[in-house]
């Protein structure tokens, strides 16, 4: 055989002399191994504990460590406090009212790779004035779908309680928990109180009268389930319609004579 | 032309530089490589193709066919659904682009210094990481084509006509699978392909004893590119059997596919946000966030979709060496280089639809390799000095950028005096120093933005510190698209 053409190198005429090489290539070879599965451990160890816990409480832990802001509004400009009742009050400080121009708020990103239902639980107050322009609506969405919660004025002092079931699509397993606030200057340009906002993992479906999303369905009856794979393989499967492959059945027997003819020619 | 002959021994060198580059490449894709939590840009598509493979659904459409979506779904398969799952076959492409690109540099310019310097570019290089550690379709698609390249120079430097059609069998593979993965990027590649080869044969015919006749020549010609269209073309269908399979009645409809893909790309409109014309790639002018989230402690987490300022301004003249040296002293690999580097940005031009910086990908391959050349002739007193001054001359907007004008002033001035008094006392070791504070500052350069291109938290100063370019047009790094 030629030296050349193995690897592309003449390292194994060497290599045959010089077990050296070989032997250090494995190690490095072993190594991106023992690197890849500790950081697959590593990760999948985090999936796991969140996944034995089946609660994501969103008001837990260090809340600046998990809410971010976007839009207009900069860290500096929200403020989360703690009530003793265990609610979180938001805050929202500007000087410009040009924040509330674009789409500004507070959000939580959520994962929720173990597919299965998830309910989603919590109550939100916001201060309101529809004739100043302040108010603040809660969104979670998740693929391209939304639901929005909006804050109302007429319900001083009572706030809204949200409670409904989700299943994520397979392609997008996120949820993403937002406070859109719009408003307009001071130290309470906008306010809002969230309290008990939990997912809790459910075993099984969600109760039939209980509002609920079904956007792995969704996605399912969007895409169109054409074929299964379970249902037949590629060349019996019960689906296969002999009639469809012929064209390219033709196609990859000429292309197949182009190689062999090109083959000869150059050889 | 001096494309033929082997590259140098096997060398205990070369066990530890390609063993050194393995491991940190892994280290650096696979560090985190869960992190962001959430579908990053264009990987909600992705995936989405990626499920429906899976499930045995109608894939959506995608303009690009599914070589590496079928890639995803096999992580996914393996790793289950989570991001580590997503993510996990485009790190190992990445990681292996870096030992393949060692080889590909050793044969292209006969130096395991070259090919240490390449692998050490690719490895500091920020586009290239982020492309290894998202569920996209670039760095598949790089990586198939730099093993393409690394067999086509195989077969090139291949004196034995004997073993020269399996080479090429096993290029028109890796082809194929490029073709199947990227549309329009892997036509140029094919057609470099096809170029070279030709040239090669023809060249080859002509320089051996004794001299092959033309009919010959013709005939091995006629024969490598029909080897290489047909096992393309043979390759680009295989992958497109999940198609068929789920929804497509006949090869009427493979056609249909086509078309439309090419419609609603002559559909698209010119501008774009965070869209930027292809001339302004080779500049950084306009690097984007993949994503982006300010969080309530102060600090942003951010995946910037951007490479190392150093290496890209560069690479314009490590092209321009390159050129020069093909040209006078008629050499493949450095034609290579530059024509490669020239066909990738060139083929932008007729098109009039929204581009975005990481199509700028496979010409960045070509101007790092030719780079890595550049400087190892630099290290081995190869260089003239009208080049050690051009490789020099990107490090002075990066010093001034970074650490302002009079830092970086005195910086630069240091350098240049420290380079002077070598030129006049110590000839030879200019060309060193080149080489050594180019590397230096890439690497400095790489720690710097590294938080940028992983996600990794930093303060809302050290952020601002980063964004160079933040002007009110094209020339600014921290647009980000806010609305939602």
């Amino acid at each position: 055989m030629d030296r050349d053409w193995r690897v592309g190198l003449n390292m194994t005429q060497c290599g045959s002399r010089n077990p050296f090489a070989h032997a250090l290539i494995a190690a490095a070879v072993a190594t991106a191994a023992i690197i890849c599965g500790l950081s697959y451990l590593a990760d999948r160890s985090c999936c796991e504990k969140a996944a034995s816990s089946s609660e994501i409480d969103l008001l837990a832990g260090n809340l600046t460590d998990h809410w971010s802001v976007y839009g207009a509004l900069s860290a500096t400009q929200v403020s989360f406090n703690r009530i003793d009742d265990g609610s979180v009050e938001v805050r929202i400080r500007a000087d410009d009212p040009s924040w509330s121009t674009a789409n500004s708020g507070v959000s939580y990103t959520a994962g929720l790779f173990v597919p299965g239902w998830y309910e989603f639980t919590g109550e939100f107050k916001a201060d309101v004035n529809d004739s100043q322009g302040i108010g603040a609506q809660l969104e979670v969405h998740s693929s391209r779908w939304r639901l929005i919660t909006k804050a109302h004025s007429r319900r001083k002092g009572r706030g809204e309680k949200i409670n409904f079931y989700l299943r994520p699509s397979y392609s997008d397993p996120v949820a993403e928990i937002s406070c859109r606030f719009w408003g307009g200057t001071g130290d309470s340009a906008g306010k809002a109180v969230f309290r008990n906002m939990r997912i809790v993992r459910i075993a099984g479906s969600p109760p039939p009268k209980a509002p609920h999303f079904d956007l792995a369905e969704q996605e399912e009856a969007r895409l169109g389930k054409s074929w299964h794979p379970r249902e037949g393989n590629i060349l019996l499967g019960r689906r296969t319609r002999p009639g469809r492959f012929r064209g390219a059945a033709v196609t990859v027997l000429l292309l197949g004579m182009i190689v062999g003819i090109s083959w000869r020619l150059l050889a | 032309m001096d494309a033929k002959g082997y590259s140098p021994p096997w060398s205990r060198f070369d066990s530890v530089a390609i063993s050194a580059s393995i491991v940190v490449a892994t280290a650096l894709r696979f560090w985190h490589l869960g992190s962001p939590s959430e579908p990053v840009y264009d990987e909600t598509k992705v995936l989405r193709q990626a499920q429906s493979f899976l499930r045995g659904w109608r894939p959506p459409y995608s303009s690009h066919p599914p070589g590496a979506k079928l890639m995803v779904a096999l992580s996914v398969f393996l790793f289950g659904n989570c991001p580590w799952g997503w993510r996990a076959a485009n790190a190992v492409m990445g990681t292996a682009l870096v030992p393949i690109t060692y080889l590909l540099a050793r044969r292209l310019f006969h130096s395991k210094l070259a090919a240490s310097i390449a692998a050490a570019l690719l490895l500091c290089d920020g586009m290239l990481l982020v492309a290894s550690r998202l569920a996209m379709i670039n760095i598949v698609y790089i990586t198939l084509a730099a093993w393409a390249y690394l067999m086509l120079w195989c077969f090139v430097q291949n004196p034995a006509a004997r073993t020269q059609p399996v080479q090429l069998a096993a290029m028109s593979i890796l082809l194929g699978l490029f073709a199947a993965t990227k549309a329009a990027i892997s036509e140029v590649g094919v057609s470099l392909a096809l170029l070279t080869v030709t040239l090669t044969l023809i060249v080859d015919g002509h320089t051996r004893v004794p001299v092959q006749p033309p009919k010959l020549i013709a005939r091995r010609v006629i024969g490598a590119c029909g080897l290489i269209v047909a096992v393309v073309l043979l390759v680009y269908l295989a992958v497109f059997v999940t198609y068929y399979w789920s929804v497509w009645r006949g090869i009427g409809d493979f056609v249909a596919y086509h078309r439309r893909v090419l419609n609603r790309n002559l559909n698209l409109p010119t501008s774009f946000p965070d869209a930027s014309p292809f001339w302004s790639w080779p500049l950084m002018l306009h690097q984007y966030a993949y994503w982006k989230k300010d969080l309530l402690n102060g600090a942003a987490e951010v995946i910037m979709c951007g490479g190392n300022p150093l290496l890209w301004w560069a690479v314009l003249p490590a092209i321009l060496i390159a050129s020069i040296r093909g040209c006078t002293q008629k050499s493949m690999s450095w034609i290579f280089l530059a024509a490669g580097y020239m066909a990738y940005l060139a083929m932008w031009i007729p098109l009039r639809r929204y581009l975005f910086i990481y199509s700028y990908m496979p010409a960045l391959y070509f101007g790092l390799l030719a780079l890595a050349g550049a400087l190892d002739k630099c290290w081995n007193g190869g260089a003239r000095r009208w080049e050690h001054l051009v490789l020099l001359a990107p490090l002075l907007p990066c010093l001034i950028l970074g650490l302002g004008v009079v830092w970086g002033g005195f910086t630069a001035c240091s350098i240049s005096i420290v380079y002077l008094l070598l030129m006049r006392r110590a000839e030879g070791y200019d060309g060193r120093f080149v080489c050594l504070i180019f590397m230096s500052a890439a690497v400095l350069l790489f720690a710097y933005f590294f938080p940028l291109w992983i996600g990794m938290p930093l303060s809302q100063s050290g952020y601002t510190a980063r964004m160079w370019l933040h002007g009110q047009g094209l020339a600014s790094w921290i647009e980000y698209d806010t609305v939602r």
